[in-house]
């Protein structure tokens, strides 16, 4: 089967038998399916453009789409697309097309608005949350004030499906207000372990860490469950979540620099370093940061791993210099940690960026002389080449 | 931890590994070799500190044996080039082998004085010999036409030529790229640059410019050229007294009897070659693969290095030595060199299977001699005008860029009684 032909037929199973090809028009979507493949995309449209109002619309939008964007005419679909989303009929995967066309022509604003008026229009339609979540992340006003519209417009057999899409949304983004309110809503309409465990979380990385625990403790959590994990490691109890971060169920790529510190140390509590780890996950970098550094000395035998991970912190927020003094500290004070290389490799970009070449050549060859078996040392030879010119710049 | 701490730490790991007794350093040149390319700055470097090395002709893909010094350890290390540290025993039964072998030892005695003929302007990345030496850390120096019509040329033993056209009409690129603001600027500074040495137009210049390179050679010298560079240095010597620059380049046709007035005595490699029309981008019938005439260009294929025997002709030994016998083609202005238009003392050093021509040439004019080898950049088979720059830490280990640092190193090596 034609790829084409395979597509049309895949969405009339998904749609099925409303939207099912006509056998009236049935051959003149099939005939402009054989010309797509043949490669006659501008025949094809033409076809697909005359059926576009017809029973078959979703099929014929589809091709259409196919065949303009073959054809390079993004703005000629919108152009289609937007006549037939002003009908209060438009099906809803005509209307996801021109939120994607919209993204497509690079209209961010129009699609945001497009969006908000499809909910407005059709509150109770999953589609139109969908589409707007995938523009761009919500700020939390607009999270709050689309979750206080839900709540008192929605449907009730919408209601479970549209709330618990947005706060998967809001989770994703970090928006732990938004989330807790909408979980705390959840869970007073049942009591599982699952939206337990996101309340508890989400109400933590709010900053409410005794609701937290209240939740956790009410709901009984399990033990693999990945927020009495967190909530362990944030309280520092390095005992317990050493224990149950290694049992959660969860594959989070978040535990992977927790549970590197705890296979390095011995240490048992550590309330300092649990209180950056959450500042981290309340999206408080800078704060985390300092307080990874300043914790380096709790968690003794993981240090150059704390203070690595604060100086990338640093990195990732534009701050070099507290990075370099953090760079220093580990290429100093801790010369045998697995951490030394990568530190000494920063510490010659971050000369090599502020124009002290020789300083960064040093650095290099340090690292090179020093630690032949590290597996950083390709990027310092390449990187090292490129500093004395012995290398094109990067185009 | 300070430098000194470092280089401390380094002795210590260099101890560490060494062998006791060791007291040479093999940096092998097989699949075994890290960083092929760099091998051959480190081996540069020994010479520059005033170390001697040995290159080990046709033993584990034309390996170099340095002395065992800290100064050859650090460089190795840092270049990251595998170095194999060598006690007495183990050398031994190395020199074994090879006097029990096709191989042989050449002694490289000092580094070689390198000169590269290039534009004031360019950058290293537009020529694959420079590419080359940059990587490798072997220095050079840049001559240009002021230096080599001022005598410069005396002062090196080795001078390098990329694609420049020796016959003063830019690579015939006015057939392509007349309205190029690049091939303004070029056809610009060509007749500026004329001017300013008292010549009347570039071909001119560069016949004199061509003239100059061929008595270096003639009185010592050693020259390897690239490109389109062989091809038009060899037409420009042979055209000293005949004018082959079409209209465009001069502001007069050619001679109509250029090809019958051409003296194929004074060129290295060519003889009896015909120069294309003025409509043709290419110079003559010298090259096999015309690159830049549509109807005529022929397909890259592979190309084969000729194994010469190392106790008989060291020389062409050392220019082949590498870790693949057979290698792929590369276009260039000039790719390759037709065999039935090569003197009959010139040494084929690689070849096409089957194909009427050569790719890699030597030979000796006067006390000196020349080498050349067809094609721009061996890793950018294809290149084309403003194609993105090679970079060499990716190539590592090109057996194509190894043949050009056989030039530069081959120098080097001691001079000995020629057997054949």
């Amino acid at each position: 089967m034609a790829p084409g032909r395979t597509l049309v037929a895949a969405v009339a199973v998904f749609l099925g038998p409303a939207v099912t090809p006509s056998s009236a028009q049935e051959s003149a979507v099939y005939r402009a399916l054989e010309l797509e493949d043949a490669s006659r995309w501008e025949e094809a449209a033409v076809l697909y453009r005359a059926e576009i109002r017809g029973p078959d619309a979703v099929q014929a939008a589809f091709g259409l789409e196919r065949a303009l964007l073959t054809l390079g005419r993004a703005e000629e679909l919108e152009a289609v697309l937007a006549e037939l989303v002003r009908g209060q009929d438009a099906h809803e995967l005509i209307r996801s097309m021109y939120v994607r066309t919209l993204l497509r022509l690079e209209r961010r604003t129009a699609a945001r608005v497009f969006a908000s008026e499809w909910i407005a229009a059709r509150p109770s339609e999953p589609e139109a949350y969908r589409q707007l979540y995938a523009i761009a992340p919500l700020p939390a006003a607009d999270a709050r004030g689309l979750w206080r519209r839900i709540r008192s417009g929605v449907a009730s057999d919408s209601l479970r499906t549209i709330a618990d899409e947005l706060a998967e949304h809001v989770l994703a983004a970090g928006l732990w207000d938004v989330a807790r309110e909408i979980l705390e809503d959840r869970y007073s309409r049942g009591r599982d372990h699952e939206t337990a465990g996101q309340l508890a979380l989400a109400a933590a990385r709010a900053g409410d860490v005794d609701r937290a625990r209240r939740v956790a403790a009410d709901a009984g959590l399990p033990a693999d469950a990945p927020a009495r994990a967190w909530l362990a490691l944030y309280s520092g109890d390095l005992a317990a979540a050493r224990s149950l971060l290694m049992r959660a169920d969860d594959a989070d790529p978040g535990a992977i620099q927790p549970l590197a510190v705890l296979s390095r140390t011995r240490a048992t509590i550590a309330p300092v370093f649990g209180t950056a780890v959450l500042a981290l996950a309340r999206g408080d970098s800078a704060g985390a940061a300092r307080g990874l550094a300043a914790s380096a000395q709790e968690v003794a035998g993981a240090e150059s791993l704390m203070l690595m991970w604060a100086a990338r912190l640093h990195a990732a927020r534009g701050d070099e210099a507290g990075a370099g003094r953090l760079y220093d500290a580990v290429a100093r004070d801790h010369p045998h940690s697995a951490e030394a290389p990568e530190a000494i490799l920063e510490q010659a970009r971050l000369l090599t960026r502020s124009g002290r070449s020789e300083a960064a050549a040093e650095r290099f060859e340090h690292l090179i002389l020093t630690y032949p078996a590290s597996a950083v040392l390709p990027a310092a030879r390449r990187e090292l080449d490129a500093l004395r010119g012995r290398t094109p710049p990067a185009s | 931890m300070t430098a000194r701490q470092a280089i401390a730490v380094l002795a210590a790991l260099c101890c560490a590994a060494t062998p006791p007794g060791a007291q040479h350093l093999l940096l092998p040149m097989d699949d075994a070799q890290r960083n092929h390319l760099k091998a051959y700055g480190v081996t540069f470097g020994a010479l520059q500190d005033g170390s001697r090395a040995e290159w080990l002709l046709n033993y584990r893909g034309g390996s170099f044996l340095l002395v065992d010094t800290d100064s050859a350890r650090r460089r190795a290390a840092l270049a990251g080039v595998s170095a194999e540290p060598l006690d007495a025993s183990a050398l031994q039964a190395i020199r074994a082998e090879i006097a029990a072998s096709n191989m042989d030892a050449v002694v490289l005695e000092r580094a070689p004085r390198v000169a590269i003929y290039t534009p004031p302007t360019s950058q290293p990345w537009d020529d694959a010999v420079t590419l080359a030496l940059e990587y490798a850390g072997i220095p050079y120096s840049r001559v240009w036409d002021d230096d080599v019509l001022a005598g410069a040329l005396s002062r090196f033993d080795w001078l390098h030529l990329h694609h420049e056209d020796f016959t003063g009409q830019l690579n015939k690129f006015h057939l392509s790229f007349a309205a190029a603001q690049w091939f303004q600027r070029l056809r610009h500074e060509s007749v500026t640059t004329a001017q300013r040495l008292g010549y009347s137009d570039p071909p001119a210049l560069k016949k004199a410019v061509a003239d100059a390179m061929r008595r270096y050679v003639e009185q010592g010298g050693l020259l390897f050229a690239m490109c389109g560079a062989t091809e038009t240095l060899e037409l420009a010597m042979a055209a000293f007294d005949v004018d082959i620059a079409d209209t465009p380049a001069d502001g007069t046709p050619r001679d109509p009897d250029a090809d019958a007035r051409l003296d194929w005595q004074r060129s290295f490699a060519f003889t009896g070659v015909q120069l294309e029309p003025p409509t043709s981008p290419g110079m003559s019938d010298a090259d096999g693969h015309h690159v830049n005439t549509v109807l005529r260009r022929q397909r890259l294929g592979v190309v084969s290095l000729f194994g010469f025997s190392p106790k008989f002709d060291p020389v062409a030994a050392m220019l082949v030595q590498n870790h693949r016998s057979v290698i792929p083609d590369f276009y260039g202005v000039t790719t390759s060199f037709m065999r039935q238009r090569l003197k009959p003392a010139v040494t084929v050093l690689a070849y096409e299977e089957g194909a009427p021509w050569a790719k890699y040439l030597h030979g000796d004019y006067g006390r000196g001699s020349w080498t050349y080898l067809g094609g721009h950049d061996p890793e950018d088979p294809q290149h084309a005008v403003g194609s993105a720059p090679t970079n060499l830490a990716l190539h590592a280990n090109s057996p194509g860029y190894r043949l050009i640092l056989n030039n530069v190193l081959f120098p080097a090596a001691k001079k000995r009684p020629r057997k054949t």
